[in-house]
Order: C-alpha cells, then sequence, then structure tokens
C-alpha cells in the first residue's frame, strides 16, 4: 500500500511541477509591456549558451557549447566553441560560416534563411510576439513565463512545429528556447551568463 | 592522310576497350574460408549511441553536420543526420536489409537522392555479410560478399582489422569507404563515392 501512495504522491508532484496554465488578460498584458520596454532599450546581447538536441531513439542528449551576439541592427553571431569551432554570423542578408577556419557564404536573399534568422533574433530578443507568422499563446510554468508560438508559414511548419521561449517570472528577455521538430524531437538552447546591452566589438561579426 | 586517321582512331579504340572494360580484379589469391560469414565490428555495439562530426562535401558543396548511429537490438540500426544548429537532416532505420526513411528534409526529399542516400548510409552501417569468397594476399585478405544484390569487398589488414569497404561492379569501384581506428572503433571514417561527386569525412565527437 505504502508503495501505492510514494507513487502517487510522486505522480502529483511531477503535474504540478509540469502545469502549464494560461496567463490571465492581466498577467499578459504586464508581461509584453515588460517585455516591450526592455526590447525598445535593448542595444545587444552576449551570452552563453549550451545547446542539447534530444532525438526520441538516443538515451543521451547531444551536447554543444558556444557564445551568441546579437545587436539592434539585426546582426547575429552564433559561435560554437565545444566540441566543434564553428560559427555562423547573419549579417546584412548574408550567412557567413567560418567552419574551423573554413571560411564560406551563402547568401541569405533565400527566404528559409531569412525566417531563420528572424526567428533566432526575435526569439532571443522577444521581438517575435506581434509576429503574424505565428500563432502565439501564453503560459506560467513553474518560475517561467512560456510563450509558445506555432509557425503560420507552410515553408517553417517542415522544420519546426513549435517554438517554445520561456522567460523567468522577473526577466524581460528569453532564458531558454525549445525548438520541436515535426517528429517531437527538440533542440533546447539554454541561455547563460547573459549580459545586456553590453558594448560588442564590431570585429565579432567579421568574417 | 585519311589513312593516319583511321589508324589513330582504331588504336585510341582498343586502348578505351583494353583499358575500360578491364574487370574489377580482387587483390590476392583465391583461399578457401572456414567461415560462412564475416561481421563489420563498427557501429555493432547494441545501445551504443555512435556520434561524429561529419564534413559533407556534395557537388562541391561543403556542409558540416552531426552523424548519430545507434544499434537498437540485433535487427535494428538507426541513424540521423543533424546539422550544427541541431536540427534533423535525414533520419533512417535500417531492419535487417531495409532501409526505412523516418524523416528527411524535403530538399533532400527526391527520388534519386533518397534512392542513393539510402545506398550509402546503409553501406556505413551494415555489420553482417555472407563471406563468397576470400583472398590473402601480402597485406591481409579480401572477402567478397553481396548487399542488396551488389558487390562488397571488405579489406582486412594483417591484423584482421577492417580497414576499408567497397561496393564494385564488375568493371569498377563504386564506393569506398576507408575506416580508421581499432577493435570496435573506428575515430575516423572516409567515405567516397565514385559514381557521384559526394565525399563524406567522419571524425569521431569527443
Amino acid at each position: 500500500m505504502m508503495k501505492y501512495i510514494v507513487l502517487f504522491c510522486t505522480l502529483f508532484t511531477f503535474s504540478l511541477l509540469a502545469q502549464e496554465t494560461k496567463l490571465t488578460a492581466q498577467e499578459l498584458s504586464a508581461f509584453k509591456q515588460r517585455v516591450e520596454q526592455e526590447t525598445k532599450s535593448l542595444k545587444s546581447i552576449r551570452t552563453d549558451f549550451e545547446q542539447s538536441k534530444h532525438m526520441a531513439f538516443l538515451s543521451n542528449d547531444i551536447q554543444s557549447k558556444g557564445k551568441m551576439y546579437l545587436r539592434s541592427d539585426g546582426s547575429l553571431k552564433w559561435e560554437y566553441t565545444s566540441p566543434n569551432v564553428y560559427s555562423v554570423i547573419f549579417k546584412n542578408n548574408s550567412i557567413l560560416i567560418n567552419d574551423n577556419g573554413k571560411k564560406s557564404t551563402v547568401s541569405g536573399e533565400q527566404d528559409m534563411f531569412k525566417k531563420i534568422n528572424h526567428l533566432i533574433s526575435g526569439s532571443v530578443s522577444g521581438k517575435l510576439f506581434d509576429d503574424k507568422e505565428f500563432n502565439i499563446s501564453y503560459y506560467k510554468s513553474g518560475k517561467n513565463i512560456l510563450v509558445k508560438l506555432i509557425p503560420n508559414n507552410k515553408t517553417l511548419k517542415k522544420y519546426i512545429s513549435e517554438v517554445n521561449l520561456y522567460f523567468p517570472q522577473q526577466d524581460a528577455t528569453v532564458s531558454k528556447v525549445k525548438l520541436i521538430e515535426p517528429s517531437g524531437d527538440f533542440t533546447l538552447i539554454t541561455f547563460i551568463n547573459k549580459e545586456l546591452n553590453v558594448q560588442i566589438d564590431p570585429s565579432i561579426f567579421n568574417h | 592522310m585519311f589513312k593516319l586517321i583511321r589508324v589513330f582512331l582504331i588504336t585510341s579504340v582498343f586502348i578505351l576497350f583494353t583499358t575500360a572494360c578491364k574487370h574489377y580484379k580482387v587483390e590476392g589469391t583465391k583461399i578457401e574460408s572456414s567461415k560462412e560469414r564475416t561481421v563489420v565490428p563498427y557501429f555493432n555495439t547494441a545501445g551504443k549511441e555512435y556520434l561524429y562530426n561529419a564534413k559533407i562535401n556534395v557537388f562541391n558543396n561543403e556542409l558540416s553536420g552531426i552523424l548519430v548511429v545507434k544499434k537498437l537490438d540485433d535487427k535494428r540500426k538507426r541513424l540521423a543526420l543533424l546539422s550544427e544548429f541541431g536540427n534533423t537532416l535525414l533520419d533512417f532505420e535500417m531492419i535487417n536489409n531495409e532501409v526505412n526513411v523516418i524523416y528527411i528534409m524535403e530538399d533532400l526529399n527526391k527520388k534519386l537522392i533518397v534512392a542513393k542516400l539510402k545506398k550509402y548510409f546503409q553501406l556505413l552501417v551494415h555489420s553482417n555479410y555472407e563471406i563468397k569468397q576470400t583472398y590473402s594476399s601480402e597485406n591481409g585478405s579480401n572477402i567478397v560478399s553481396k548487399l542488396q544484390g551488389k558487390r562488397i569487398i571488405l579489406r582486412n589488414n594483417n591484423n584482421a582489422q577492417l580497414i576499408s569497404l567497397q561496393q564494385v561492379s564488375v568493371w569498377r569501384e563504386k564506393v569506398k569507404i576507408d575506416f580508421y581506428g581499432e577493435g570496435k572503433h573506428a575515430d575516423s571514417i572516409h567515405f567516397k563515392s565514385l559514381e557521384l561527386p559526394v565525399k563524406i569525412k567522419l571524425r569521431m565527437r569527443k
């Protein structure tokens, strides 16, 4: 009997932890206002990140680490430092790739690349909330506010079924981004040591 | 003048015929084998998750990513190719000799490309081959087998370590995979197609 009580209590605790409740109209308005204010004054973000790819058939997630730089003009650098040295810069409609010293450039004119850039920089800065390309809903989840974005765009839908943005309750910038694929496998990016409005050396975005 | 041209043409055709139509010959002397089957040691430990950094060159376009292989049980293997950002480019399941597509991104989802990718990745991870013939040479041994009706040559060095796998037609080599490693571990793997400009270099992810 005791083991059933323990099992019930464990399941009940987990269900409480995982519970997501929709934000009330008041909460939503306050949250949006807070993010909007922060975004208005946002000039740059410099942060470390940890990336974790989850696939249902694997017992261990695939881990990567790196640094991310974002400027208000839309320049974005995604720099992997471990286990591989690899960076991608989205700048002036171009994608500049540095693969362990081997450099290449891809035209960013393609619709898909524009969408990826828009999605990444928008997720990090919180500028996606009024985007017509997503169906957006807002929840409270533990100590976070969870924003769920479901793409309306057919092309994007083939690659990503949902984007989850996690905002710590007292923070106006995102701390975790979860990109869920149509199969249910997902990539979770966690930002750590985040610094806002710091001076970023322009040469960071040079190829 | 015409006589000269005729001699030149006949010589050219003869050279072309004798070189291009040469049968692909397996190195070494044919010997009797006591075994009926041979097992490729790589990607063959059940439950183990193999992670490789992949550099892929297709028609002179380079892309890098992550290759994941897992042997689920005796009959099934799963192989997925991911971009550095983590999104899945393709996901295949191998059951015995069959390859099922679990997912493939739309840009790659063309009949010919899917067929080639299935063939190439099956060659990379297939583990159990029937021995048709065995040849012995001073560098080791060569085992001739078949996979999906195609001729396969497995080269072992003098320490009985598998160092390469080729798919060959009657006339020529079609695909070559070189394995660099020891025992059951291949630290790096070089894949080269000779029928299409496709090269893949894999390095074990630390």
